[in-house]
Formats: C-alpha cells, sequence, structure tokens
C-alpha cells in the first residue's frame, strides 16, 4: 500500500445524522477506493471506527453538527477523503442517479 | 365446571386501520438458546467459513422475502439497512476473531458480539440512532436462526380467520404472514414507528402494537377484535360488541383501509401518467402524517398560524425551526412553503392598525414584501437559512405583476450572500413559484413563467376572484362554484400557458382534495394536487382509475357547456356512474 495518507474534518449536516442510508451510501463508496479508511469523532481520535462497516458508522451516534475526522491511507487517499467527507456534509439524501446506480453495480 | 372468562378491552398504538374479528393464535416468543461449544485446535477456519456461509444464506432469504412484498420506500429501507448490516466486514470480522482468539463456535461469539455492539448502540445519546439498535438485534437474530439452521418459527396452519397475538413481530414473520387466513394482529410491543407498523400499513392489515399486556390476557382461540383505526383490541367481547363492530368494520374495511393501503401505491392514472399527490400543511408537526396518507412531500405549508395570535411576529430563529421540521419531514419529497399570506389587517404590529375597506382586494400577500420590509426579509433568511434540511420551494402569494416576482427574487439572491457571508449553509437550488390565484396571474402565465420555477394555483381564491363573490357572503355565496365555466377556462389558460414554457403547475386549493374535481384536474394536464392529507387516499383512488385520454374528453365535454349548473350536473352525473360508492351520498343537485 502506497503511504500517501491525508484527512480532513467534516461536520454532519443531516437533520437525522449519520443513519442507516447515509452511512450505506459512505461504505459502498469507500469500499470503492484503494485506500484504506477510517473514521473518528473530531476530539476522539483515539477510537477510530473502519470506514468500510454501517455499524461501526452507526456507532458513532454522529448527529447533526457532529464533526467527524476522516483519515485515508493508500494511492488515492486524498480523493477518498473529498469524496467520503462530501457525503458526510450532505444536508439530505440526493436522488439515485442513474450513472451512479450503474456504476456500483460494476 | 367451565369457568366464564370475562371481556376485555385493551388500548394500545393504532398501527394500521381497518377492523379484523377472528380466532386468536397466540405465539409463544421463542427464545433461541445459544449452544456452547469449545472449539478444538485447528477447528477455527471452518467454523468461520460456517458463519460466512450461514451469512450468505441470511442475506438471500431476506432478499427472497423483500422481492415477495410490494416495492415501498420505508419497506425497502428495512430490509436494506438488515441486509447491510449481515454484509458488514467489521461485524463478520469481529465475530470471526472471537472464534479464533477465544476458541469458541461461532453462535457463541455472535451473541457476544452482538452484545457489545448493542451495549455501544445504548450509549448513544441521539434518540433516533441510539434506536438503530432494533435493526442489529434483527439483523443478528436471522443470522442465528440461519446458523442454527433453523427458519423463523412459522405460526403453523391455520384453517379460519386469524388475529395474531404476539409479543412482537419481525419485518420477517409480517411479510410471511399467511394472508388467507391471518387477517389483523396485536402486538406487546412497539411504538408509532416502529418496523411492525411500517409493515401493517404496506400490507393493508389491521394492527394495534404497544399493547403490553395481549399476550397474557388473550388465549389461543379466543374471539378477538382488533380495530386498527382507534387502537383497540376487545378480547371475548360479548354479542352487541361483535355486531356493532362487524357494522363498522364492513363500512370501514371498504372505505379507508381499502384507501390506505393505496399510501405505498404509486399516484398515477391508469395510463401512467403521473400526478404528484402532496399534502397541504397548517402546521408544522402535521407533516409527520405525510406518510401514513402517502404524500409526496408539502404542496403547501401556509405560515399564518406563525404570526397568529400575537404581539410581534415571530423571529428568524423560531421560524426556522418550524420551516427545518417541515423540509426535514417532507424529504425526499420537496416542501412548498407559502410566504405570509395574511391580510395586513391580521398581522401583529405596534400601534394602531389602519382599517382597510375592502381587505381581499388589500394589502396581504406578496404586495407585503414591497421594499424588502422587515417582514419579509425575516421570513425570507429564515426560508434560506432551513433550505439545507430538505427540497425547500418558496411560493409566493397573491402575485399580480411580473415586478413582485422579480423583486423577491433580487431580495433572495442578495439575502443568500449575506448569509454565506455570515457562514450559514444555503442549499444551491431553491425553486421559486407563484400563486395562480388572481385574474391577473391568469392572463401573465407566460411572462411570469420565465421568472418562476413553478406554479401552484390557489383555487379558493382564484373562484373568488374571477367570478367576483364572497363565498361568506350567503346572499350571493351559490356563485361561488369551483366548475363555473370562467373558472374552467381560466385553469386551462394558466396550466396550458405554464406547459407551453416548459413549467410544472399544480392545485392547491380545495378543488384539489375534491374527488369530484380529480378526473378534471386530471384532463385539465396538472402536474400536482395538494390537499389535506386525509384527502389523499380518496383522490389517489380515483386517479388511479382515471385513463388521461377519457379524462381529457371529460374536459372537452364540460368546456363546451354553459353555465355552472350544467357543468355541476354533467360531471356529477359522470362521477356517479364511474364511482358509485363515492358519490351516493352527495346531495342532489339542484
Amino acid at each position: 500500500m502506497s503511504g500517501l495518507a491525508c484527512e480532513g474534518i467534516f461536520t454532519v449536516q443531516r437533520e437525522l445524522g449519520m443513519h442507516a442510508r447515509p452511512a450505506g451510501r459512505f461504505v459502498a463508496r469507500a469500499t470503492r477506493f484503494v485506500a484504506d479508511i477510517q473514521v473518528a469523532r473530531a476530539g476522539s481520535e483515539d477510537e477510530w471506527v473502519s470506514g468500510r462497516s454501517v455499524l461501526s458508522l452507526l456507532s458513532l451516534g454522529a448527529t447533526r453538527g457532529t464533526q467527524l475526522r476522516l483519515r485515508a491511507v493508500g494511492s488515492d487517499a486524498e480523493q477518498a477523503v473529498a469524496v467520503l467527507g462530501g457525503i458526510i456534509e450532505e444536508a439530505n439524501e440526493p436522488e439515485p442517479e442513474p450513472a451512479e446506480q450503474e456504476s456500483g453495480a460494476v | 365446571m367451565r369457568v366464564e372468562r370475562v371481556a376485555t378491552v385493551l388500548d394500545g398504538v393504532a398501527a394500521a386501520p381497518g377492523i379484523a374479528t377472528g380466532r386468536a393464535r397466540v405465539l409463544v416468543p421463542e427464545r433461541l438458546v445459544i449452544p456452547e461449544r469449545r472449539l478444538s485446535s485447528g477447528d477455527a477456519p471452518a467454523e468461520i467459513a460456517r458463519l460466512l456461509s450461514a451469512a450468505g444464506a441470511a442475506r438471500a432469504r431476506l432478499e427472497a422475502v423483500h422481492r415477495s412484498l410490494t416495492r415501498v420506500e420505508l419497506v425497502d429501507a428495512i430490509f436494506q439497512t438488515q441486509l447491510m448490516i449481515l454484509e458488514d466486514r467489521q461485524l463478520l470480522d469481529d465475530v470471526a476473531r472471537r472464534i479464533r482468539d477465544e476458541g469458541i463456535n461461532a453462535e457463541r461469539a455472535l451473541h457476544e458480539e452482538a452484545a457489545r455492539l448493542l451495549a455501544v448502540f445504548d450509549s448513544i445519546p441521539d434518540p433516533y440512532l441510539r434506536e438503530r439498535r432494533a435493526d442489529i438485534e434483527l439483523a443478528v437474530r436471522e443470522l442465528l436462526l440461519s446458523l442454527l439452521g433453523r427458519e423463523p418459527a412459522g405460526i403453523g396452519p391455520l384453517r379460519e380467520p386469524t388475529v395474531l397475538i404476539a409479543g412482537d413481530l419481525s419485518p420477517t414473520e409480517i411479510a410471511q404472514l399467511d394472508r388467507r387466513y391471518v387477517i389483523g394482529f396485536a402486538t406487546d410491543a412497539g411504538g408509532p414507528a416502529s418496523h411492525a407498523v411500517i409493515l401493517a400499513h404496506s400490507l393493508g392489515l389491521p394492527a394495534v402494537v404497544g399493547l403490553g399486556t395481549v399476550t397474557s390476557a388473550v388465549r389461543e382461540g379466543d374471539l378477538v377484535i382488533v380495530d386498527g383505526s382507534a387502537g383497540r383490541v376487545w378480547v371475548r367481547p360479548d354479542r352487541d360488541v361483535v355486531r356493532e363492530q362487524a357494522e363498522r368494520a364492513a363500512s370501514e374495511r371498504q372505505r379507508s383501509c381499502a384507501l390506505l393501503r393505496l399510501a405505498d401505491l404509486p399516484a398515477e392514472t391508469c395510463d401512467g401518467r403521473q400526478v404528484a399527490l402532496r399534502a397541504n400543511l397548517e402546521r408544522a408537526d402535521e407533516v409527520e402524517r405525510l406518510r401514513r396518507h402517502g404524500a409526496a412531500g408539502v404542496g403547501l405549508f401556509r405560515t399564518e398560524f406563525l404570526y397568529l395570535n400575537r404581539e410581534e411576529p415571530p423571529g428568524e430563529d423560531e421560524q426556522l425551526r418550524h420551516y427545518r421540521a417541515v423540509l426535514a419531514g417532507a424529504a425526499p419529497h420537496p416542501a412548498t412553503i407559502r410566504t405570509v399570506d395574511l391580510g395586513g389587517d391580521k398581522l401583529p404590529v405596534a400601534g394602531p392598525r389602519r382599517t382597510e375597506t375592502n381587505p381581499a382586494l388589500g394589502l396581504r400577500g406578496v404586495r407585503l414584501a414591497r421594499g424588502r420590509s422587515n417582514l419579509y426579509t425575516v421570513q425570507l433568511r429564515a426560508l434560506l437559512r432551513a433550505s439545507p434540511a430538505g427540497r425547500l420551494r418558496i411560493l409566493l402569494p397573491l402575485v399580480t405583476g411580473v415586478e413582485e416576482v422579480v423583486a423577491v427574487r433580487a431580495h433572495l439572491a442578495d439575502l443568500r450572500s449575506v448569509l454565506e457571508a455570515e457562514g450559514h449553509l444555503v442549499a444551491p437550488e431553491i425553486d421559486l413559484g407563484v400563486v395562480v390565484e388572481t385574474p391577473a396571474a391568469v392572463a401573465l402565465v407566460d411572462l411570469l413563467a420565465a421568472e418562476v420555477e413553478f406554479f401552484s394555483i390557489g383555487t379558493n381564491d382564484l373562484v373568488q376572484y374571477t367570478v367576483a363573490v364572497d363565498r361568506d357572503n350567503e346572499a350571493v355565496a351559490y356563485l361561488y362554484d369551483a366548475g363555473h365555466p370562467a373558472v374552467l377556462r381560466a385553469l386551462r389558460s394558466a396550466i396550458d400557458g405554464a406547459h407551453a414554457a416548459g413549467r410544472s403547475i399544480g392545485v392547491c386549493g380545495e378543488m384539489a382534495g375534491d374527488p369530484l374535481y380529480t378526473r378534471v384536474l386530471v384532463g385539465l394536464g396538472v402536474d400536482e394536487l395538494s390537499m389535506s392529507g386525509v384527502s389523499v387516499p380518496r383522490v389517489k383512488r380515483i386517479l388511479r382509475a382515471t385513463d388521461a385520454a377519457e379524462a381529457r374528453a371529460l374536459v372537452a365535454e364540460l368546456l363546451a357547456l354553459r353555465t355552472a349548473g350544467e357543468v355541476a350536473d354533467s360531471l356529477l352525473k359522470e362521477m356517479r356512474r364511474c364511482f358509485p360508492e363515492e358519490f351516493e351520498l352527495l346531495p342532489a343537485v339542484p
């Protein structure tokens, strides 16, 4: 694995917090990156959880306004942090796009 | 000697409407015994393989159950969450690690890992996120059953109409009920948003949950009445109650239950033309009932109640809370919020009021926005700040000219810059629309279309302004008629004009929620109908039984008539012919 590492802090914007649906989308997207992805509540960085586990993301109990630190290590780390940070900061669920569904099925 | 057991009435949470009377089948909650085995050295890989194949089998079973159900958003969400948990790598890795490190069998390892995970969830302060533990419990149980090589306990063969009595029912159990015989259910557990409620609704099965003690109050074979509309269960009712409820059931089952079952079906004509059915709200907390009625978002949130009965207008933060709740509750559907439509005479102001001799034609609606009034600035700021919570559409009332819309749009653009500079989030796209409720707006639809994203026809005022009638004035109220030829022509003109400009147009007045007019409005080509939530099921039933081409033909016939009376006669005759049960109770047209 390439040693390229990238981090970022993102704020949950959803009214209901990181619930099952966004967590599921986060994981589905995270598994398409080469980089290893971990998430922690900002301020509790000794408790990293896997970014590829819905249960782990849900267990963070991240409500609206919670700051999450995202850490990616691997060749596409920078892109992973940007894309996944975007999912954390979405205010609501985007309509499923046909293109996204297609590429997701590959 | 036979002991006479007394009748009992239990009250719980009304889960899904309708009345079901049948013999009770009491499900004894099955406690799964977790076998405990120490593994011999070298057995761990085989045990882990058994875990993974059981997870695969559990997923396959859930997917099969899911496929057998009607595709409904909320039901989809339940099953998708289950599937996500069952393929969660972290969960399976952690259980596998316990198998390997602790030398215990898969069932035991799963049980212990689940206990750890549930304890983590129990410590989450946010109640909504904490409740996700219910999803984990369900998924773990599915996986455990799969490991034990067992199907979920069936309820055994049934031969007569049966009411199921249980501690709790999982989505899978409910989905697999034998619908030929199971006519309703009642459970000890469950709240208004539980899985059981969502499933019962989508299956149209009368149900009451959250009864607490129904499993101990009912014995196998007891006669039971489940009133899912009132949230009440009668156990061993006497003959009078049975007869009384049977009569209610006969009429109600035909109407509300069958209608609400429509809630999850698409709002479209039988030839596939979609018409969005949305709800009108007076208060933000009503947004919770949208799903139950099958409304696709909010077509009109009237903001007036925020301003009534108070000394000063509501502040920005107070408004923000209400708008956010409406937007979040409507998501992923749009929430259309109308700016304040009170007459100047009803607004809270300090000092003496100016009295208007003719308030209907006075200072009200968008006219209050003139000069970037503080009243509008506060409301627009609150709306923009609330916008990230959902899909906001802003609706301007009583528009009579293009310049009014241009002014508000410029005001919105400036406020957006200010808010963003202050560090607030504002949604990138917010649709702006106008209420078509004045003859001026009807005449200007093509020009207004260049300035707005959508239109909503406010038929109450449009009728009033078109035929010049105050319907509260008994002397002339007879002239108030949504089927008046002048009104039908105005509707046709507005709808055709909006479509020619590529804009969507809906109706948000009482006409939209009156099933008598559903076919007419579909025939005229509306894209959206917004009404009181309780009207949605009835309108949807008419909509789904309507052919768009036939509706256009009906409109053509009605438009050829000369008087409001002729239109009313002809329309009622046609609707009675097509829907005798819906229109039989309407008074005959004089």
